[in-house]
């Protein structure tokens, strides 16, 4: 039992008393001070370097600010501009418009992405070159500065093999109520299916009304995959497009997947009429927990008085997102009344909060 | 010396070297992790635009849950402070646990508290509820007052009160910065499959803090806050970040992580029989999703800040470590079935093996390295060159990482703007080696020996609160 931890702690006795692993530990203690040095000269460089940086940046924006406010103002012309901006601060003056653009609409963006145009064309250079954020960096630059000038080479980002890349295009394409390019967008939204659903469905709405028509087409086409269609069914709830009830009921009355089906009964809780009423009731009866609360929640948009007989129920759901669907529901199609009515004496919590709410 | 000594000599030498050269190697793998991937994430943050990303919508609401025990020093200012959070859509349940001080009275008076009816979404079970009170002023601000359970039962009853797809765990004294919301959802919207999501704690002593938001930073006068100061960076931009890197985190702070509430109440909330609740989520987290097969991330980002008042004092500090190695060793020993099993991919194979031996089991033998070398220098056999060459590494190798973890925070978010304060913390580097760290080894045995024994409770943190004059 004590040979070996002996034996080791001779061998460890005999190694200590060379004077090569002596010499090693010296060489070690000396690379770790060499080490903690240069870490700590690294730091100071560091903060040395971003004061620099911070101080010249501070500079810029200060000689830049005053001169521009005047050409957004037509207290001066925008030919006064180049020349104040050296030819290696070119990168950064895009920067600065960048900056300024952020908290500009209409007529005052479009001037000072006028403005931006003679240093563009070095902002686009590095969208296809450099490293991915320096690529969705300079996308996001010619997004907000000249996206109709640069639509194609934003466009073409939508097909960077980086995943930040192509999502920036995304972002900058969405921003513009522009059919053809939501369905670009559409038709890669594979690329995009580790994100959020809801997230997607939000950049996409921002496109506007254009969006509609692929949308709907996708939600209705049973080959796209189903995270897709989940997400044009939320997108098409956000914009409260009301032609997409139609294949949102067919998605219901299907049946198929479940996420998917709860997806479409959001949708028809925002848009749906009386006429999808009997796919909604069917889903209320759903094995799924998710389905069920979705399908009492599209009922108090779609359904009428006579859902009480199937609402009631549903306050006995062991699921309490479904007891709490149902009991809005309730209220919704007969008010406090019916919903009192229908659970009883003995109302639960859920229905008092609703009844509160 | 008699041959049992030498044995036992022996053997301690073996384990300790063993010891330092994994641990070293570790600290090397994930500063260098963490090197790599904070440039990137320093990079990536240019182009995201946080507020543009909220602004666009789609970003889903969120559910803090503050417990408060005993917090009326700091509760109204830390729940002002959550009311001023820039997120587009967010609830505030703050869980008064049986307060024995004025936290309900404060909260009540400054919130215009009333009586609300608001249902549990889940069935986690809980000490009972006594009342649930709602803000008359502000509409999202919700108080549940309940009978004395812990932090964990505390949680629980946010989690089951909790009607939002994401939810945010802090402790009551946590004060977020005000984007930190919209920051940390971020990798639950770029990638689906997030499950949870920690933040940076960092420390809040001496920092100036006015209307819940801190507006200068500087170092804590106290040197034992100092120390702390170091100790999280290290613990977070090398640490976690590194994990984070190498796919492998195994803790989100209690002080600020944000969860998935569906996957956890199906996991049964947090667990009531430890004082480390927080890392005991996430191991079950990644147990019950490695398990079952189901898609997952949990990661750490470093942007989200959460500021927190460390202890000051050495006794409190010393229960609040003794308190975190209790936590730990419950943890890991609880789910040892994880350990060195590929099942459990980087977690069962690198992470977990790395708190169990190095983490968990590092004080024991940090502490027998320091007896063996006090043995032997009593034995007058330790006044060699090569033992002093030892520990000279040992103490190189604890400057150049303490050190590194400074140069990571410059390289990323130059929180110290002054100077000072940054040779402050090289001199720190140095400086905890002599004292602080050996008696931060004595109170994590204290941990351990706690846990074996049982130990349960929090013991107390006396607090001074946000606006204090040391932080004027």
């Amino acid at each position: 039992m004590t040979a070996p931890p002996a034996a080791l702690f001779a061998v460890a006795a005999q190694a200590a008393a060379a004077s090569d692993v002596a010499t090693a530990l010296s060489l070690v203690i000396a690379a770790l001070v060499a080490a903690s040095l240069l870490f700590a000269a690294f730091t100071l460089y560091l903060r040395a370097r971003s004061t620099r940086a911070a101080a010249r940046w501070a500079r810029l924006e200060e000689a830049w600010t005053g001169p521009l406010l005047d050409v957004l103002a037509g207290d001066r012309p925008a030919s006064d501009l180049p020349a104040r901006v050296a030819r290696r601060d070119r990168l950064r003056f895009a920067d600065f418009l960048v900056r300024f653009a952020r908290r500009l609409r209409g007529p005052e963006l479009e001037q000072v992405g006028r403005i931006a145009v003679p240093y563009l064309q070095a902002v686009a250079a590095r969208a296809t070159a450099g490293s991915a954020e320096v690529r969705a960096r300079s996308l996001l630059t010619l997004g907000l500065l000249q996206p109709g000038r640069f639509g194609a080479a934003i466009t073409g980002g939508l097909d960077d093999p980086s995943p930040l890349v192509a999502m920036t295009a995304a972002r900058v394409l969405a921003r513009r109520d522009a059919a053809q390019h939501v369905k670009a967008i559409l038709a890669r939204l594979h690329r995009f299916r580790d994100w959020n659903p809801g997230f997607l469905a939000s950049l996409i709405a921002g496109a506007g009304p254009a969006a509609a028509p692929p949308l709907r087409a996708m939600l209705a086409d049973p080959r796209q995959p189903v995270e897709s269609r989940i997400v044009a069914a939320e997108a098409l709830r956000q914009l409260h497009d009301l032609t997409a009830a139609a294949p949102a009921a067919a998605i219901v009355a299907e049946g198929a997947d479940h996420d998917l089906v709860a997806a479409a009964l959001r949708l028809l809780a925002a848009v749906g009429s009386g006429a999808q009423a009997p796919a909604v009731r069917e889903a209320c009866a759903s094995p799924d927990p998710v389905v069920r609360a979705q399908a009492c929640a599209a009922l108090g948009a779609v359904g009428a008085a006579s859902d009480a007989a199937l609402l009631g129920p549903a306050l006995a759901d062991p699921d309490p997102w479904v007891v709490y669907h149902a009991a809005r529901s309730l209220k919704t199609i007969g008010g406090a009344a019916l919903l009192e009515a229908a659970a009883g004496p003995a109302a639960g919590p859920m229905v008092r909060q609703v009844l509160a709410e | 010396m008699p041959r049992a000594g030498v044995w036992v000599l022996g053997a301690v030498y073996v384990i300790v070297v063993a010891y330092f050269v994994l641990l070293n190697l570790f600290y090397l793998l994930t500063s260098l992790a963490a090197f790599a991937a904070l440039r990137r994430y320093a990079r990536r943050l240019k182009v995201l635009d946080t507020e543009e990303l909220i602004a666009g919508g789609g970003a889903p609401p969120i559910t803090l849950i503050a417990p408060a025990f005993n917090e009326e020093a700091t509760c109204v200012e830390a729940t002002r402070a959550l009311l001023t959070l820039r997120y587009p859509e967010y609830e505030i349940l703050v869980v008064n646990d049986g307060s024995r001080d004025a936290t309900l009275a404060r909260l009540t008076e400054a919130f215009a508290l009333v009586p609300a009816v608001r249902a549990p979404m889940a069935a986690v079970p809980t000490k009972p509820v006594r009342a649930v009170l709602r803000s008359a002023r502000h509409p999202a601000l919700w108080v549940i007052d309940k009978e004395n359970g812990g932090k964990s039962d505390a949680l629980n009853v946010g989690l089951n009160h909790c009607r939002t797809p994401l939810f945010c765990a802090l402790d009551a004294d946590s004060l977020l910065e005000r984007d930190a919301l919209a920051r940390v959802v971020r990798p639950f919207l770029e990638r689906k499959d997030t499950v949870a999501v920690g933040g940076i704690i960092r420390i809040v002593n001496d920092c100036a803090v006015e209307d819940g938001t801190v507006t200068r930073i500087r170092l804590p006068k106290k040197l034992l806050a100092r120390f702390q100061v170091l100790e999280y960076l290290r613990a977070f931009l090398a640490g976690r970040m590194g994990w984070a890197a190498l796919d492998a985190t195994l803790i989100i702070s209690g002080a600020f992580g944000l969860f998935r509430r569906s996957i956890v109440v199906q996991a049964g909330g947090f667990a009531t029989d430890t004082v480390g609740e927080d890392m005991e989520l996430v191991v079950r987290l990644h147990r019950a999703c490695r398990e079952r097969g189901v898609p997952y991330r949990i990661t750490f980002i470093p942007d989200p800040v959460a500021w927190t008042e460390c202890p000051e004092t050495v006794r409190v500090l010393g229960r609040q470590r003794d308190r975190w190695q209790r936590g730990l060793t419950e943890v890991l020993t609880r789910h040892r079935r994880m350990l060195l099993r590929p099942r459990f991919g980087r977690i069962g194979l690198l992470a977990y093996p790395y708190f169990f031996f190095l983490e968990m089991l590092g004080p024991a033998v940090e502490m027998a390295g320091y007896l063996a070398f006090v043995v032997l220098l009593a034995m007058g056999r330790g006044s060699g060159p090569y033992t002093w060459a030892l520990l000279a590494v040992a103490l190189g190798f604890g400057v150049a990482l303490s050190v590194a973890a400074v140069a990571l925070e410059e390289l990323s978010f130059r929180r110290y703007p002054r100077i000072r304060d940054v040779v402050g913390l090289f001199g720190l580097a140095v400086a905890e080696n002599f004292g602080y760290r050996q008696l931060s080894t004595w109170w994590r045995i204290r941990g351990m020996i706690s846990a074996m024994r049982g130990a349960k409770g929090w013991g107390t943190m006396t607090r001074k609160g946000f606006g204090s004059e040391a932080a004027r």
